[in-house]
This record gives structure tokens, sequence and C-alpha cells, in this order.
């Protein structure tokens, strides 16, 4: 299926592990020209590497920086405004979460949690939108969870994942008029090296493998290239009457029936 | 991207028209062998020829009723005579009657769930035991928004919403077995010869009128929009995808996820 994307301009939050780092590298491969975000120097050497070489025609660069932070998000638009010219499609990939409960977490973690999974989508969705205008449309997808779907994980997890897909259909509301798409992708647990699935394997006795077998029907967990396929298709021109969508990529692991 | 679909058999229920159709036409461009089924024999055998036209895999169509059990039978049976096997099944057949409850007969509850849920159940009980020996598969039912929140036909409603359900459930029995069960919910699609073409036809003044001020786009959606999604559900790249609803309504619908 010829996904249309040839020469779109995407930034993807997050983009030199996992899930963040496979949609960078299955945009590229599909002729966008794609700049991503990251803490670490080196991880984001080497995603750049490998998301550059995906197609001669596709374009990549890269931003260190925490975009959680005041005044990160307007650095790593303006950088790629000035590398590419402008913006079509935004990917806030962004996010994490602590296993505390209620009486376990101060002020402090319900603030830097809902920073963490939904203030920087605000923000970099707020600068991209005029981008997008200028150019007469765009895609903003935002990557959630399961878990902001439905009650499990940490409390403040579900709850800033739950404020993350809300925004997204409130915001799609708003840009429906100006052709610009607002979706939101809720993945299952996924597996890849360095993600807090495999740190948490490592430390469990059982290797997980009781969640294994009480949550995932699949038996396994999610690859993130099982999500970034997705993630492609939503950011497309191939999902025009995607818009305020929230889809589950999970493998049945969760329980809702919609 | 590759979808991953070549020469894979695929059925598709309903295949004449509109979404059906259009599903039927993306999957032969993808390189699968189709499948159609539908009531109207003109309408099928021009369906048919025009799929057959793009010079892809083989394509059959089957004259029948998808309410009938006989109908089912009749469809799978041909579909397996011609190709050997099954990998793909979209449900898509479906239909909605505008009565209230107190205009309601059993008999028109009983209908509905013929159209909207029984044809689903029955036809994927007899793929199922096929996929398994290809070693797996997937089932796709064209489900609607109005089976995920209210404000449509009550029998519509009712038997859209148990068609979600009925999917979710399949995921979770058939998961093991490499089969991936899935639904989609459109919004409201205009197409010739469909619903939203007629109540137009029927409101001169009103609909189109409508749908530029109640859809967030303003218009109506396209099938070929709906039939992109489709198309990735039903391919190995949506490997992940299981027991999921995704809607593609333009944000026509009010529920958040």
């Amino acid at each position: 299926m010829d996904m249309m994307l040839e020469d779109k301009v995407a930034m993807v939050s997050g983009g030199s592990r996992g899930i963040g780092f496979h949609i960078a590298r299955d945009l590229a491969a599909e002729g966008c020209h794609v700049i991503i975000s990251g803490r670490g120097e080196k991880d984001l050497k080497d995603a750049l590497d490998e998301i550059g070489g995906q197609k001669s025609s596709s374009r990549a660069a890269s931003f260190r920086g925490d975009i959680t932070e005041k005044g990160v998000p307007e650095k790593f638009v303006q950088k790629a405004v000035d590398f590419f010219g402008g913006v079509d499609i935004l990917v806030n990939n962004v996010g994490g979460g602590s296993p505390k409960t209620l009486l376990e977490t101060e002020d402090e973690d319900w603030v830097q949690v809902f920073e963490f999974n939904l203030f920087h989508a605000v923000r970099m969705s707020r600068l991209a939108i005029p981008e997008m205008k200028k150019r007469g449309g765009g895609s903003i997808l935002n990557i959630a969870s399961i878990y902001g779907r439905e009650a499990r994980g940490g409390i403040t997890y579900n709850a800033s994942k739950s404020a993350l897909i809300a925004f997204t259909k409130s915001l799609a509301k708003e840009t429906a008029k100006a052709g610009i798409r607002v979706n939101s992708l809720c993945p299952g647990g996924i597996l890849f090296p360095g993600g807090v699935w495999e740190r948490r394997i490592a430390e469990a006795p059982d290797g997980l493998q009781g969640f294994i077998d009480s949550d995932f029907p699949l038996g396994r967990f999610g690859a993130p290239e099982e999500v970034s396929s997705v993630a492609v298709l939503m950011s497309s021109p191939r999902a025009s009457l995607v818009h305020g969508a929230c889809w589950t990529v999970d493998g049945c692991q969760s329980r809702s029936n919609f | 991207m590759d979808l991953m679909l070549e020469d894979k058999i695929a059925l598709i229920s309903g295949g004449s028209r509109g979404i059906g159709f259009n599903i039927a036409r993306d999957l032969v461009v993808e390189g699968c062998r189709v499948a159609i089924s539908g009531r109207g024999e003109a309408d099928l055998k021009k369906a048919e020829g025009e799929f057959t036209a793009l010079g892809k895999g083989k394509v059959i169509s089957f004259t029948g009723d998808m309410t009938q059990k006989s109908g089912c039978e009749g469809f799978f049976e041909a579909a397996l005579a011609a190709f050997g096997g099954v990998d793909i099944l979209v449900n898509n057949v479906g239909g909605s009657d505008p009565k209230s409850l107190l205009d309601t007969t059993d008999e028109d509850w009983k209908t509905a769930f013929e159209f909207n849920l029984y044809n689903a159940v029955r036809l994927s009980r007899m793929v199922i035991p096929e996929m398994k020996k290809r070693g797996g598969g997937a089932i796709l039912n064209i489900a609607s928004i109005a089976g995920r929140e209210s404000g449509s036909a009550m029998t519509y409603n009712a038997s859209k919403s148990a068609m979600i359900s009925f999917s979710k459930a399949l995921a979770q029995q058939v998961a093991k077995d490499g089969i991936r069960v899935n639904s989609l919910a459109p919004g409201s699609v205009l197409f010739p010869g469909g619903v939203w073409e007629r109540r137009i036809e029927e409101s001169p003044d009103g609909l189109e009128n409508w749908a530029a001020s109640a859809m967030p786009f303003g218009r109506f959606g396209r099938p070929e929009e709906i039939s992109a999604v489709a198309a990735f559900m039903v391919s190995p790249r949506a490997s992940l995808v299981h027991g999921a609803c995704w809607n593609v309504d333009g944000c026509q619908s009010r529920s958040n996820i």
C-alpha cells in the first residue's frame, strides 16, 4: 500500500529507542524526512545512523534535549523548521510511569508524571499546529497506553495517559476544519532493549511468566515494530478518516470491548 | 508499506457495493485471491468483472443471502472449492431499521440480529477450522460507531454492540491459534446505493447540510477511507492488532476511546 508519505516532514519525540525509534525508522522508510529527539547522545547517534540509512531520498536529523523541560519543545520545533522547512507529522511518543500508590505519592510526583505523559504533548502540539496550518494540514499522533483506557498499572500513569487520550479527542475537534488529524495509539506491554519491561523481567523471580500467562492472550509481549506499522498508517494520508480515534494495539491484552 | 497479503485467500460478505466492494478491491490490489458475496446478481457480477480486470489474483462471486444459514454455507463452500482454503474473512453485511421499541416486534429484533451479528457468527464458525489448517488467519467484523455509543436506530445499536462484544470474546478464544479477530467501526459513509445516499434523496434540503454542520470534517466518510484501514487490519503488518475495535469516523463519535 502506498502510504503517500514521500517528502513529508515528521517529528518524533523520544525517537532514539523502542517504539519511538521504530516509528521514526518506518516513517523514513516510507520517504519522510524525520527528526527525532532524545536525551542520550550515544543512543541518539546510533538511531540517527539507522534512520538515515532507510531510504536515499529521506533525510534525518536529531535533537538532543529533555522534551519535558520548559523551552525545549520550542527548540525542537525550531530545529525541524530550520532543517526541513516545516512540519507535517508530529508523534508525541515520550512517556513513562511510576508504580507508587496514592499514599506514597507527593504532589510533586503527580506533576512529574503529567509532565512526562501529557504536558510535553500539549506544548509540542501548540507549537506544531501553526506550522502545519502553513502547509494546509498535518497529523498529530499521541502514543498513549491501554492503561489510559482502563485500570491497571501505576495510579499516576493511569490518570495521565487517560488525560492524554482525552486531550487527543478534544484537540481533534478543534483542528478538524484545519485539516489536522489528531489521534492516539494505545500499545499494550511492549518489550524492547532498554525498555521498562526488559528491566521488570530481569527483576522478577519468575521472569514475569505469571503476568504473561494471565494478561497476554498471545502468550508474549508485543514488539515495537508491531506498534510502529500502525503508527505509520495513522500518520499517513491513507488514514484520512481516522481522526479523534484511540486505537488499541495490544494483542487482546486489555479487557475493554472497544 | 508491503502489507504481505500476496496470494492470501479472502472472503468478503456483501462485497458488491460500498464498503465491502472497496475492501475487496483493495485486497485484490494487494494480491489477495478474493471471494465476494451479494444478493443482487447484476451488481455482484459487475464487481467481479471490475476486480478481475485489475489483472491480479483470481476473483469469484457468490449470489446469496448471508442472513440465511444456507447462504453462509453456500458462500463458504464456493470459496473453498475455488481456492482450497481461507486466510481472511471480512464480515461486512449489515443494516439498520429506524423503529423505536414500541414499534418493533420480536421479529424485527430477530431480523436485526440476523443482519448484524448471526451471519458473522456463522461464517466465523465455518472458517476457523480452515484457518487453523493453514496456521492462522484474520477475521474482521465491520461494526459501526453506533455499536460503541448511542445515537442510531435501537436495534442497530444493540446488534452492532453485540458484534463488537463477539469480536473481543472470539479474539480471546482463538488467540493461541494465530487467528486475529478485530472489529472496525465506521462513522457515516456515503456511497452509491448506500443508506446515506437514499436518506439524502429523501430529504433534499436536510442531510448534506447536516453533514456540513454535524460532522467535524463537514462531510460524510468515503468507502475507500474505510477499506484502507480494513486492508491493514487483516494484513500480517497488524500482527499485534487483536481484539481491537478501531473507529474510523472523522471524529464523528463522542467517546474518547
